[in-house]
């Protein structure tokens, strides 16, 4: 009967310790789960998948560290899923507290999809500067077939400065590219600016050759000026491959990603963004004019924008869904914490959500359908511990009642 | 006057935003952008508020020595410190939130990291020890409601299993059980029959048949889900959406006016 | 990993056991620690205020349109720079609070600015964005081919229905009324059981976090950063 007594009322710091215990042992253990994926959770996986690459979708940090085990997953999977999928990320945030965690999500997103495709990428460049080099040797070729025909001199000299002027051009794409891995817009001004400066260059080394040749053998200089516009188109379509691997293999802010930073004022900029989003979020976070964004040329509003999620542990995806989904039809997707999940299973039923990630199983599942197990997947074992040990408290503790519950009644 | 100006501000701002929903053609639809925007910039300025309350007590407190003043010298060494690294981040990147200065020690991002987030998140890691200890001190299944309660609880916590769901569904078959012996013995037949018949079925099914049970647990959490607990939630939703909306008409005819008291 | 790493990692760890302590009891390292998240917050939104609305907000658009304004004689960069004061002094007026109630009152204006609009939005958000929707999504067709759709569209009517009429205390609830908020608070139970299963699951996973940075990145990335050095 103590023992009974005792059942229905255990001090909470041993409850405690069962806790810590079921919470860290299988996390100590890799314990292989397989995974049956609910609908909510299919159908946000469908809705992100079905998209077109090039289709913008954004992600409102609304959660902050509180939330950062069940919702940093979400943002993490997502992101991945969206890179593979070439869509364009917007990111923006209604919690500062949390929009670093969106940042880092995003940035480092990019930075592995980048050095996962750095093979693809580096092969791409080098094979576009073997074609320029391939050029490069055609056009000397010309000038000194050129040169011959018409009883020119051509030195050394004029080769060595061809020579110069190429791999300086290519140096300099190259120093560009490393320097400024992260913001590529300003790579592409470099590249440009380099290809600009060889365009100059080239075009003073032609007078030079030309000299007085002009006046004495206009062919000659003809001949020179034809290799020079045909080089020219080479150098054009070098560029041009570079954009196209870069397109294809690395992911670049300000072209394939933006992050607007933090607006106070939920409702207001929910509303607001319908009709033009640059009214609040006239420079992106790191004071860049948001105009001068490659990626954000051709968005103003939800028009332009195919599925947005919000990642939350408050009631940001209901103002999501009343104002950005009723008013202006904005496809919405929520990945919230487990707290705030059952509240949303309405908006999901109305079909105002297209889909539905609800805390940490949420975000395994999501995981398991784009196959990259995560902080979620490894966070199940010890959460069904966990459960377990919930379940066999509550009824311990209701069994044991019962008990004494009849036993004071047959006593009484 | 001094009542009666916010008052009638709070009715032109509400009132104009309503018309503007309907006529959303120009001048209107500029037009309230634009007091979008500006309500969003007063937003920024209501996120500087409490620094100074937060200021004066901690001032005070370290001043005078009173009791605790070293947990407020702890409290503005942390905001002045942080607002240090803000600023030293701020105008070396341009902006505060650079990735970067992850990588020094003191930079912005390194303290949110490491000083901010573990502070956020264990404060509401604690939390998981309280609801053990509350579900289980709470949670008794004395009365036919609670009993409901917990078994929709029971359910969708095996639901969200990805092992032990055999044990876990037996465990709650066996609280059935027992629930209808006591039931049956504190003279509630008919209640007590159901619970326990209940039970032993639950224990019966799921031991012949372990592999299906597995397999529909989560189809069991997800339609309690997305059946009765969505139809309870909707009248809730329902429910507090109608209070929504008579109290935004109270405030825009002013019929309430605490907020405008509170100065 | 580098230094910064490590030593973040160590006041992390040290910041996260000193919280875990109070579950033995209240003692200084917590006190510490809860006084330390106080003020670091704080600062966090000053510091995010003053980047993200008075420098991009007002400081950076007002500047734009100034220079516009200066290098074309464009009429809307003059005019959108200016009309910024608007806003900056309702922003001052709200700041007054610092100050007690004496010239606080001044609050009171862009205070009632705000509270307007959003209640304003509040209504036809929450019809257009709540009320219909969830109205109609709730009327359903009560016989289909499908049981089980029979089943859970009779229970969703039903359960929305009885709901409601539960939160209705207008007339005490007896009779007929009494017997409807009866299977109302039936459904109720259910949903609030339901939600604190998912509560669980959400506050364990808070622990699951902050233990598995415990023993992975700070026991396991300490031992992986010394075994670097030797």
């Amino acid at each position: 009967m103590k023992f009974i007594k005792w059942l229905t009322n255990i001090d909470r710091r041993i409850i405690f310790l069962l806790m810590i215990g079921a919470v860290l042992v299988p996390m100590l253990f890799t314990i292989p789960i397989p995974f049956e994926v609910g609908e909510p959770v299919q159908n946000a996986f469908n809705a992100i998948d079905t998209l077109k690459p090039g289709s913008v979708i954004m992600l409102s940090v609304d959660y902050d560290a509180t939330s950062y085990p069940e919702c940093q997953p979400m943002i993490v999977a997502i992101t991945d899923h969206a890179f593979r999928k070439d869509l364009r990320i917007i990111l923006l945030g209604h919690i500062p507290t949390g929009l670093p965690l969106g940042q880092e999500a995003l940035e480092r997103g990019a930075a592995e999809y980048n050095q996962n495709h750095k093979a693809e990428y580096r092969q791409a460049v080098k094979h576009a500067g073997e074609e320029l080099k391939r050029h490069t040797a055609g056009y000397q070729e010309s000038l000194k077939s050129a040169a011959a025909e018409f009883d020119q001199e051509y030195t050394p000299r004029h080769q060595e400065t061809l020579d110069s002027l190429v791999s300086d051009y290519l140096e300099k794409v190259d120093s560009a590219a490393v320097k400024f891995q992260k913001h590529t817009f300003e790579y592409w001004e470099a590249v440009k600016y380099a290809g600009e400066g060889f365009n100059r260059h080239a075009a003073e080394y032609q007078k030079r050759l030309e000299g007085g040749v002009r006046e004495k053998n206009s062919g000659y200089v003809r001949i020179l000026e034809r290799a020079a516009a045909e080089y020219d188109k080479h150098v054009t379509e070098y560029q041009e491959d570079l954009g196209h691997a870069a397109d294809q293999y690395l992911k670049r802010y300000g072209i394939d990603f933006v992050n607007l930073g933090y607006r106070p004022g939920v409702v207001a900029i929910i509303v607001g963004m319908g009709r033009e989003i640059r009214d609040f979020y006239h420079k992106d976070y790191q004071n860049i004019n948001v105009d001068s964004l490659h990626m954000m040329a051709d968005v103003h509003n939800y028009d332009d924008i195919a599925t947005l999620v919000s990642f939350a542990h408050g009631t940001a995806v209901e103002s999501w869904v009343a104002y950005a989904g009723a008013r202006f039809g904005q496809q919405i997707i929520g990945g919230v914490t487990g707290v705030v999940a059952p509240d949303l299973y309405p908006y999901l039923q109305s079909g105002q959500l297209a889909g539905l990630l609800g805390g940490l199983k949420g975000a395994s599942e999501y995981e398991s359908l784009i196959k990259k197990k995560g902080l979620a997947s490894r966070g199940m074992p010890a959460q069904s511990t966990a459960h377990i040990l919930v379940i066999l408290l509550i009824v311990i503790g209701s069994m044991a009642e019962f008990a004494l519950d009849i036993s004071k009644r047959r006593g009484t | 006057m001094k009542r009666t100006l916010p008052l009638i501000i709070t009715f032109l701002a509400g009132v104009f935003v309503v018309v503007t929903f309907f006529i959303p053609r120009e001048p209107f639809g500029s037009l309230e952008q634009r007091m979008l925007v500006w309500a969003s910039i007063l937003g920024g300025f209501t996120l500087l508020l409490g620094i100074d309350s937060l200021i004066k007590h901690h001032g005070r407190k370290l001043a005078r020595r009173e009791k605790d003043w070293f947990y407020s010298l702890v409290t503005l060494l942390g905001l002045f410190g942080t607002l240090a690294a803000g600023i030293v981040t701020w105008a070396k990147y341009g902006t505060p939130l650079e990735l970067a200065s992850l990588n020094e020690v003191g930079g912005f991002f390194w303290v949110y990291k490491w000083v901010m987030v573990p502070l956020q998140g264990t404060m509401f890691a604690l939390l998981a020890f309280f609801i053990a200890s509350a579900a289980y001190r709470a949670f008794r299944a004395r009365t036919f409601d609670a009993t409901l309660l917990l078994i929709a609880a029971i359910l969708v916590m095996i639901g969200r299993l990805s092992m032990g769901v055999i044990p876990a569904t037996l465990v709650l078959a066996v609280l059935l059980v027992a629930a209808g012996i006591h039931r049956l013995l504190i003279r509630k037949p008919v209640f007590g029959a159901v619970l326990a018949v209940a039970g032993v079925g639950l224990g019966a099914l799921v031991l012949a048949f372990p592999q299906d049970a597995i397999r529909l647990a989560p189809q069991v959490q997800e339609w309690l889900m997305s059946v009765p607990q969505t139809a309870a939630r909707r009248g809730i939703l329902i429910g507090v959406t109608l209070g929504t909306i008579a109290m935004s008409i109270r405030i825009i005819l002013g019929i309430e006016r605490t907020y405008i008291s509170s100065t | 990993m580098n230094l910064p790493t490590i030593l973040g990692i160590w006041i992390a760890a040290t910041l996260t056991i000193a919280i875990f302590s109070f579950l033995y009891r209240d003692n200084p390292l917590y006190k510490f620690a809860e006084h330390l998240y106080v003020g670091v917050s704080a600062a966090y939104w000053v510091i995010f205020a003053a980047k993200f609305t008075m420098q991009d907000m007002l400081v950076s658009v007002f500047a734009d349109n100034w220079q516009a304004f200066l290098e074309t004689g464009s009429r809307t960069g003059f005019w959108e720079a200016w009309i910024l004061v608007i806003p900056t002094a309702l922003g001052f007026l709200m700041l007054t609070r610092w100050f007690g109630p004496k010239v606080g009152w001044l609050s009171r204006w862009p205070i009632a600015f705000t509270i307007g609009l959003g209640a304003g939005l509040g209504i036809t958000g929450s019809i257009q964005g709540i009320l219909l929707p969830q109205v109609q999504a709730t009327i359903l067709p009560l016989w289909t081919p499908d049981l089980w759709v029979i089943v859970a569209n009779i229970l969703l009517f039903v359960g929305v229905i009885s709901s409601i009429i539960y939160f209705y205390f207008s007339r005490p609830h007896k009779g007929l009324l009494g017997g409807v908020s009866r299977v109302g608070i039936t459904f109720i139970m259910v949903s609030f059981g339901a939600a604190f299963g998912y509560t669980v699951m959400s506050r364990v996973s808070l622990l699951i976090g902050r233990l598995y940075f415990l023993v992975y990145d700070w026991i396991v990335g300490t031992v992986d950063f010394f075994k670097s050095l030797l």
